[in-house]
């Protein structure tokens, strides 16, 4: 019945008298629920392992969860799974070692004769080019603000050649990664010309026996952007392209990377320019190198310098003082000489004193002589015993001499 | 050229590689592969007669 003229307030309802029906549904508004009134069991229920986020459309919603292992991570604008290597942030493992070529044991230059097609250079990493001296290869600080201190410069020293740079990843370091996917990044940049307009990088499977790598991997070069025919065993397990680097630096990304190829027992990381028509001094520039397990690629993992120099000293050691053997008899001496670092084999070993081969200086009058070694004990990845007892040694007992031995026990 | 290291029982204890690389019998040393792999060819080192 119509009630005229009058207020119905809160006295004229009975407690528990409004009904649901009797409230407008879209009368519910905020504004009639109290701050922290609204209990979990008031909201719908998510699915397991679900959370509520902002999607896209900037609308609540259910996000479900991620698959086995994967984290929340964000690209600044959204949040998504994604595999647990790509959300680590600092945590992941780098299986390069000296990837932002810190470590410099052979030296910083490598110019002619020193940066022939397969040698060595700054730790780790060997120079590939289809000739020899055609690139001199040096440890640079020329590196941009928030990057590691030096990076290794390529500066083209025969023209209209391609050239690139090598690391073979020992199979203890690398074993996690064949059977799934790894992603590789490295920073770079290029100057000079402008010719030097096609860096690749690629990730190379290693099929023949483990640890016994043909450091080699090029089987013909090829034209300019086509990409080197490798040797048998060695596989790109990418399709290496273009990476456009230009003459910033910039962070150059190769993600999901899958290392399938039957039998690997090693992982190589291969980065080059594939131009065919350089200038002299034109240049690439590459640091901070890294390759890590998982679809994406993170941070790059920077090493104090001594844990740097410690993992390079597994595969070669050059000790920046001399080494003292001492005479036991007028025909032999003896050195015996104990590694910083557990090396990966037994190394190859080279003695030089002042530059010269061979050569041993006496402490006590200054005199030098060249001799060859003939004797191996002890010979293990840990030690080395070097006895000389050869016909035309001239030393007499308790005699001191020294010299500078580098061992090597790469890849 | 690749030449034999023998200790005083004439016992191969090393390889010495044109007169100035010293190369353990360790089969994990690459440059040791590289020498068996020059075996293999039918190739032969000196003997260190010093």
């Amino acid at each position: 019945m119509p009630i005229q003229g009058q207020t119905i307030d809160t006295e004229n309802i009975a407690d528990d008298a409004v009904t649901t029906a009797k409230i407008k549904d879209i009368n519910v508004t905020t504004a009639k629920v109290a701050d922290d009134n609204i209990t979990a069991a008031k909201m719908f229920d998510l699915g397991r392992g679900s959370i509520l986020y902002g999607n896209a459309s900037a609308v609540t919603t259910e996000l479900t969860k991620g698959g086995a292992s994967e984290v929340l991570t964000s690209d600044g604008t959204d949040i998504a799974w994604t595999a647990a290597a790509g959300g680590g942030g600092n945590t992941v493992y780098n299986a390069i070692i000296n990837g932002d070529m810190t470590i410099a044991q052979r030296g910083t230059a490598f110019r002619a004769g020193d940066n022939d097609d397969d040698s060595y250079t700054l730790d780790r990493w060997y120079v590939l080019s289809d000739g020899n001296d055609i690139v001199d290869v040096t440890q640079t600080s020329d590196t941009a603000v928030g990057d590691s201190k030096y990076a290794i410069q390529l500066d083209v020293e025969t023209i209209d050649k391609k050239f690139g740079i090598v690391q073979i990843i020992e199979n203890v370091n690398c074993h996690e990664m064949i059977g799934d996917n790894v992603s590789l990044s490295f920073r770079a940049k290029v100057a000079g010309s402008g010719k030097l307009d096609n860096v690749k990088a690629g990730v190379v499977a290693w099929s023949g026996s483990s640890d016994s790598v043909t450091s080699d991997i090029i089987s013909a070069w090829g034209a300019e952007d086509t990409n080197p025919t490798l040797i048998a065993n060695a596989t790109f397990e990418n399709t290496p392209a273009n990476l456009n680097v230009t003459t910033s630096y910039a962070t150059y990304k190769i993600e999901n990377i899958s290392i399938d190829t039957a039998s690997t027992n090693n992982i190589l990381v291969f980065i080059w320019s594939d131009v065919v028509d350089t200038d002299l001094t034109d240049s690439v520039y590459i640091t901070d190198v890294q390759l890590e397990k998982g679809t994406a690629t993170t941070t790059f993992v920077r090493e104090l310098e001594s844990k740097n120099l410690s993992n390079c000293q597994r595969y070669y050691f050059a000790p920046s003082g001399n080494a003292v053997g001492i005479a036991y008899s007028t025909k032999g001496m003896v050195f015996n000489i104990s590694f910083p670092m557990v090396m990966r084999s037994s190394p190859s070993a080279t003695i030089e004193y002042g530059g010269t081969a061979n050569k041993l200086y006496r402490i006590q009058t200054g005199a030098t002589q060249i001799i060859t070694l003939n004797y191996f004990g002890n010979a293990s990845g840990t030690t080395h015993l070097y006895d000389l007892s050869i016909g035309d040694w001239t030393g007499g007992t308790g005699e001191a001499w020294n010299t500078q031995f580098a061992y090597n026990s790469e890849l | 050229m690749y030449k034999l290291l023998k200790d005083e029982n004439n016992e191969t204890t090393g390889i010495l590689k044109d007169e100035y690389l010293y190369i353990p019998m360790d089969e994990g040393n690459m440059d040791y592969q590289d020498y068996l792999a020059w075996l293999e060819e039918g190739n032969l080192p000196e003997e260190n007669n010093e």
